[in-house]
């Protein structure tokens, strides 16, 4: 058995490629958002790093392309590793909402207003002509809708929250947003090495914060 | 060894160190141990301070560097010129006095080696010819010192968060701005503008980004508030008028001047209605520190030249009130608020901090209102945005002066035991920081020319 190179991985892929992984990591991205378990968002980022690889590819040298997907792997990994610790400490005091037999965040509801409100900005400026992308030729008419929907959606994560994970996954969305635009206007080795380093700084800052919030029991320290 | 190489390995070296003695297996760790971190800190650092002043090139040599001080890689020449030098020598100097102030109040068990891993990459933005890299320099150097603020202070962490976002969140934008520059073209340039103003705004915590200052002040140690908001923000200043310096045609862009001063007139509003609502001393410290932060904004829409002269005088009084700030309320709270000297330290502090007459800070802040009058409305016209810094201005020493009447408040009867006086050598230094201050508010000339100086090195 041989193992697949990355062109025969994304010839597997072939039918994703382009607007339907636009769509499909904006979809990924709600998913982050909206989560309300740590499995969920971590799922969730998985997938959206494997899309963002099939929109990268469309720009950069697929093997470089490649790079950007270990190094989102690797902040899956930094966020299990710290999602895992956190659930071994105390949880601060969180208000919760009922619904059945479910217990859900109280803050829920503002996600699932903001949200949508968020996707019809972002629907509205990748179709406005006003608002396309500079440098950005018609062939690549869906980046803007990737760009976009990260942007925005990252932004709004990090707007709406005090909390460092939730908050960290917002930021990831703004960052990987802006690396689709970014790989596109500089392809130089240079750039895709800083971008991939900022990413896996973002996670560590990200990790650090999270874990600062709930310090260590006693017995731990 | 090359002085490049010394700025950007020293500090990690040190950092390493100074972990590495935090680490040693001694059982019952004692404050001894810590003090031991700090006193090493400030012996190497020390030491490296007064090396360099003794090796420092002279302002008037010439180009190129002596070797000593520049290193080139893969035809990249990183260097430090001598108006460089100048501010890194303020900023060891500043991160020193620091250390010692956490030798006698401990700020938190990774408040040095966090400050020494963050000055390499401060240094390397400093250093590097190349935009992005200056970029991650500035804003990854920032990040970690707020990582290093959050250290052991649960209760820090938001504004720690909101603060390293908003850092992370200025690199890419800081990254466009160098792609849409370099390309030449008219639009992009304006584009590339309105970026930098955005970026300027997330670094320096304008408004509408100023959410983390006040929140900052308050949860975390002041050593940390003294060293992101001088220090850091000394370095951001560095970084930003050298980028304007050398790309001239960013300020050509009408909007980025005019948006700039009124978000600095907008920061300075927000702290001054800060201040009115201000019952603790920190909470006020804080609102003025914004107040300041929107005039230093003002400074970065005025030509590099004038802005940058103008900056350093602002930000040379941000770093002694800060300081005298960090003694004086450091003290009040151990004694409950009572120490007349250290209340005295904290009022003047603050009275420099809003720039008022017959303090040390009132010479920045008169160029900074008589420069604005004459870009916004002629010389003789008073512009809407002078009368609304002084009204910030006014709300400031109005917040001032109503905490201090809370102060003097009588008290209800308590059965707490009467404070002990301070000792003689405490009310001796405190009466000599006094004076110092007092000396520079009768002498301001003495600060203002120094700032020329230092910006006259700039060319």
């Amino acid at each position: 058995m041989t193992i697949p190179t990355i062109f025969e991985w994304l010839a597997r892929f072939g039918a994703l490629r382009g607007e339907p992984a636009a769509y499909l990591v904006v979809l990924t991205a709600v998913i982050i958002l909206i989560a309300w378990d740590w499995r969920a968002s971590l799922a969730g980022l998985l997938v959206h790093h494997l899309l963002a690889w099939l929109l990268l590819a469309d720009m950069l040298d697929p093997r470089l392309a490649t790079v950007k997907l270990v190094a989102g792997l690797f902040v899956c990994l930094i966020f299990y590793w710290t999602a895992r610790q956190l659930q071994q400490r105390p949880k601060p005091a969180e208000q919760r909402l009922r619904l059945g037999r479910l217990w859900l965040p109280a803050s829920l509801p503002r996600r699932l207003i903001l949200t949508p409100l968020m996707l019809l900005l972002v629907l509205w400026l990748a179709q406005n002509p006003a608002y396309a992308l500079p440098g950005v030729p018609e062939s690549l008419g869906y980046l803007p809708l990737a760009v976009y929907g990260l942007a925005g959606l990252g932004l709004l994560g990090m707007a709406k929250t005090t909390d460092p994970w939730q908050a960290g996954l917002g930021l990831l969305l703004f960052l990987t947003g802006f690396d689709l635009f970014y790989s596109y206007l500089d392809h130089s080795a240079l750039a895709l090495a800083l971008l991939a380093i900022i990413q896996l700084l973002a996670a560590v800052a990200i990790a650090y914060l999270a874990q600062g919030q709930r310090p260590l029991t006693a017995v731990e320290a | 060894m090359r002085l490049p190489v010394l700025l950007l390995l020293w500090p990690l070296l040190l950092a390493c160190l100074v972990q590495a003695i935090g680490w040693l297996p001694i059982p019952h760790r004692s404050r001894w141990l810590n003090r031991s971190q700090v006193a090493t800190a400030i012996a190497a650092v020390g030491t490296l301070w007064v090396w360099w002043r003794l090796t420092a090139v002279s302002p008037a040599a010439s180009l190129p560097m002596p070797t000593t001080h520049a290193l080139t890689i893969s035809s990249t020449t990183l260097a430090l010129l001598p108006s460089g030098q100048a501010l890194w020598q303020i900023i060891y100097a500043l991160v020193t006095l620091l250390f010692v102030a956490a030798l006698i109040w401990p700020q938190g068990e990774q408040f040095v080696t966090g400050t020494l891993v963050a000055l390499s990459p401060l240094a390397l933005a400093q250093l590097v010819p190349i935009l992005p890299l200056q970029a991650v320099g500035i804003c990854g150097g920032l990040a970690l010192l707020g990582l290093a603020a959050q250290d052991g202070h649960a209760e820090a962490t938001s504004a720690v968060m909101r603060f390293v976002l908003l850092m992370l969140l200025a690199l890419p934008i800081l990254l466009l701005v160098g792609w849409y520059e370099s390309s030449g073209d008219a639009t992009q340039l304006a584009l590339a503008a309105r970026l930098l103003l955005l970026a300027m705004l997330l670094l320096l915590g304008g408004f509408p980004f100023f959410i983390w200052v006040s929140r900052l002040v308050v949860d975390a140690p002041l050593g940390v508030t003294v060293l992101l908001l001088g220090v850091g923000q000394t370095a951001v200043f560095a970084f930003l008028f050298q980028l304007l310096t050398l790309n001239p045609a960013l300020l050509a862009d009408g909007t980025f001047g005019q948006l700039g001063r009124w978000c600095g007139v907008a920061t300075a509003l927000v702290g001054g209605v800060l201040a009115l609502t201000a019952v603790y001393p920190r909470r006020l410290l804080g609102a003025l520190l914004l107040i300041d932060i929107g005039f230093g904004l003002i400074t970065l829409t005025f030509p590099p030249a004038i802005g940058w002269e103008t900056a350093l005088a602002l930000l040379l009084v941000r770093l002694l009130s800060l300081l005298l700030a960090l003694v004086g309320l450091n003290l009040l709270e151990a004694n409950q608020g009572r120490s007349p000297f250290a209340l005295l330290l904290f009022v003047y502090s603050c009275l420099a901090l809003l720039g008022l007459p017959l303090t040390v800070g009132f010479g920045g802040r008169w160029v900074i209102l008589a420069l604005v009058a004459e870009v916004v409305g002629g010389e003789t016209a008073v512009s809407w945005q002078t009368i609304l810094l002084l009204l910030a201005t006014a709300m400031g020493t109005y917040g001032l002066f109503r905490l201090l009447a809370l102060f003097f408040a009588p008290q209800p009867h308590t059965d707490t035991p009467a404070q002990p006086p301070e000792p003689l050598w405490l009310r001796g230094l405190l009466a000599l920081l006094l004076l110092i201050g007092l000396w520079l508010a009768a002498f301001p000339q003495a600060l203002l020319s120094y700032a020329h100086n230092l910006a006259a090195l700039f060319g």
